[in-house]
């Protein structure tokens, strides 16, 4: 009986001091570096991986397509956009930023900078006031673009109906659609759909 | 060491006015003392939106985070702070999701004290209308992308596998049309205008346009627009009809686009009143609301707002709903806490009497809600000037009395053709006469500050 009544308060002690020890690191706060090309999803949403796949797929599709290999020279081009269609706030100007350059470094397209178009002008306007004459920029010099790139970004959700359950599953099915317009004759020239889809498990009850 | 604290409590035997005296004492000290939310709410609907925000700078208490950020969300909107605002209304989506998961160890704590120990989840109306209002930042700041992503989260959150059998409104169906057409999504914003157009029960709404008009005079135009019957008397034949003009040059309107949209239109999302509160906090906030809006620009009227949503109505159905659920879970837990007393009054009789009576005044009903809501969610979609630059936002009594006039200089955002403008009307505190004559001052969001307080 004695025994006993020794070994509870011994077998305690112990449960708290392996929790303690092994809950220090869990209750620490720490930051560790993350391997850019490791792929991991927390979630069933889009994320960088996410990203990082669709832009490089898009861009050795692209660098491969007939349309490309048939141009004469470098075309200049110019980004629209992708219009984001989703239920999440993804941001479609960094894809797009990823996508020109890797088409920059490629040196087989080249850009046209439209979103900074405002301080180009500014900027001449102050060297054509300012600057001493053989450093001054020729005005009216900027190269136009051939072609426009543009595209959305669509998701569709499902999930498991209302039933009694433990846990939500949902699917997540999201679709790039990338393409080239031809400024001149208002043609597509080019055009490519990158598809993926996610599906995550939702615990409907927790502590 | 058991039976030393045996041995105090049987010493220690309060008598029964001295278990009163001290179970009385305890309302006294928790409901002395306003929370952060009480003043915020009351310095908002005072018309003093900086305080409000101040007071709910500080980090709000886990169970109330999702509230602290929908009131905070709905302040900083009427004061024209929109990113900051949709900050926090996306902030408090966020932590919805992660609320969907049920807590087993808050439940349970529920049981034996009262609901308000659970975190704050929001009812379906609520959390539809969060998303509505996120949209209207949105389109505050011209982002219409992302006034279209929640759109999309608007409809999700309105599908029978989120609300239930909840009731829906027809403004968040009406927004989220609204929000796809200005990304020109226009067969899905037909189909929100649809089903706004059959819950709305005062204006009747054209799926391919989005314009509004009295479910009464709709019925007039469609009759009125049947072709005429023709002639009894016998003669010539009818000349053949005109030619049709020419059509009009398709400038500033994407192919499909209904013509009829290429003259300019103004959008006002019009928010008026208070959501009904807790009996005991009106907030000094008057009674006497407005219903309707008459929109007026350069001294003619462009045309009237309509009434799609009312708070307190789906406050009420959405209460009835829960009512049985509440009762059963209130008797429930009525019932654990006498048999805890019983247990304790077994070992102590004067503990037990404590006990029974803490126990009963933990008793609390969960009264949280979303305070800041306005009551009427109106809509207001009527030709403007193609350079709209300000209105006037008159507001009417039912019996088409003018009540006050606001003054809208911004947000006026405007895509293409269409203007899109945001109205919060914060009505007087009690006891000071509504604002006439001349219009005053605006404040960022649209909404014409009340006039200072007298002493």
């Amino acid at each position: 009986m004695k025994k006993n009544r020794l070994r509870l308060p011994a077998l305690a002690a112990c449960s708290l001091a392996l929790a303690g020890g092994g809950g220090c690191a869990m209750f620490r706060a720490s930051t560790a570096e993350v391997d850019v090309n490791q792929r991991q999803h927390l979630t069933a949403e889009y994320d960088f991986t996410d990203m990082r796949d669709v832009t490089q797929g898009l861009v050795a599709d692209l660098l491969n397509s007939n349309f490309l290999r048939q141009q004469p020279a470098a075309p200049v081009m110019m980004i629209a956009g992708v219009q984001n269609r989703t239920q999440q706030y993804a941001d479609m100007k960094n894809l797009t930023d990823s996508i020109r350059t890797l088409l920059l470094q490629s040196g087989r397209v080249r850009f046209i900078n439209e979103t900074r178009r405002a301080e180009l002008l500014q900027e001449q306007g102050y060297q054509a006031a300012n600057a001493t004459p053989e450093t001054q920029v020729a005005v009216g010099r900027q190269l136009g673009a051939r072609y426009m790139i543009s595209g959305s970004f669509t998701q569709m959700t499902d999930s498991t109906p209302r039933q009694v359950r433990v846990s939500k599953q949902v699917i997540n099915f999201y679709k790039l659609t990338f393409e080239i317009t031809d400024l001149q004759s208002s043609e597509m020239v080019w055009t490519k759909e990158k598809e993926f889809a996610r599906r995550a498990s939702i615990p409907l009850i927790g502590w | 060491m058991r039976n030393v604290l045996r041995r105090a409590c049987g010493a220690f035997r309060p008598s029964w006015a001295l278990a009163l005296a001290a179970a009385a004492a305890l309302p006294l000290g928790l409901g002395g003392c306003a929370t952060p939310l009480d003043t915020a709410r009351r310095d908002f609907y005072a018309g003093q939106l900086d305080r409000a925000e101040r007071a709910l700078t500080n980090a709000p208490p886990a169970r109330n985070r999702v509230l602290y950020l929908l009131e905070r969300g709905t302040i900083r909107q009427a004061r024209g702070a929109y990113a900051d605002s949709a900050r926090d209304y996306i902030q408090a989506a966020d932590e919805l999701e992660r609320l969907q998961t049920y807590s087993v160890s808050q439940g349970a704590t529920s049981l034996v004290i009262n609901d308000r120990v659970q975190d704050y989840t929001g009812v379906p109306y609520e959390r539809t209308l969060l998303h509505a209002f996120t949209a209207q930042d949105h389109l505050a700041l011209a982002d219409w992308d992302s006034a279209a992503v929640e759109a999309r989260r608007m409809i999700t959150s309105l599908t029978p596998e989120r609300r239930g059998n909840y009731p829906e409104d027809a403004y968040s169906r009406y927004m989220a049309g609204f929000c796809l057409e200005m990304i020109d999504d226009d067969s899905n914003a037909a189909l929100q205008y649809r089903q706004a157009n059959a819950l709305s029960k005062f204006a009747a709404i054209d799926p391919a346009t989005g314009r509004l008009t009295p479910k009464a005079a709709a019925a007039k135009v469609i009759v009125g627009s049947l072709p005429p019957p023709p002639p009894a008397a016998a003669g010539p034949a009818p000349a053949a009809p005109a030619p049709a003009p020419p059509p009009r040059p398709p400038a500033e309107r994407p192919a499909g686009r209904p013509a009829a949209r290429n003259t300019a239109e103004l959008m006002c999302f019009i928010l008026a009143g208070r959501v009904p509160g807790a009996p005991d906090e009106n907030y000094g906030y008057a009674d006497d609301l407005p219903v309707y809006a008459e929109l007026r620009c350069r001294g003619q009227t462009l045309g009237r707002s309509h009434i799609l949503a009312d708070t307190a109505e789906l406050a009420s159905l959405t209460a009835q709903k829960q009512a049985l659920r509440k009762t059963a879970k209130t008797a429930t837990r009525l019932v654990l806490k006498r048999v805890i007393a019983h247990q304790v009054e077994q070992k102590n009789e004067s503990l037990g009497v404590l006990t029974w009576l803490l126990l009963l005044f933990m008793e609390q009903p969960d009264t949280r809600q979303w305070e800041t809501l306005p009551r009427w969610l109106e809509v207001a979609r009527v030709p403007c000037p193609p350079d709209l630059k300000d209105f006037d936002v008159v507001l009417m009594t039912p019996g088409g009395a003018p009540v006050r006039t606001l003054h809208v200089t911004q947000p006026i955002q405007h895509r293409r053709n269409i203007f899109v403008a945001l109205c919060r009307d914060l009505a007087p505190p009690v006891g000071l006469v509504p604002v006439r004559g001349p219009p005053p001052a605006v404040a960022p969001g649209g909404a014409s500050p009340p006039p200072p307080a007298k002493p």
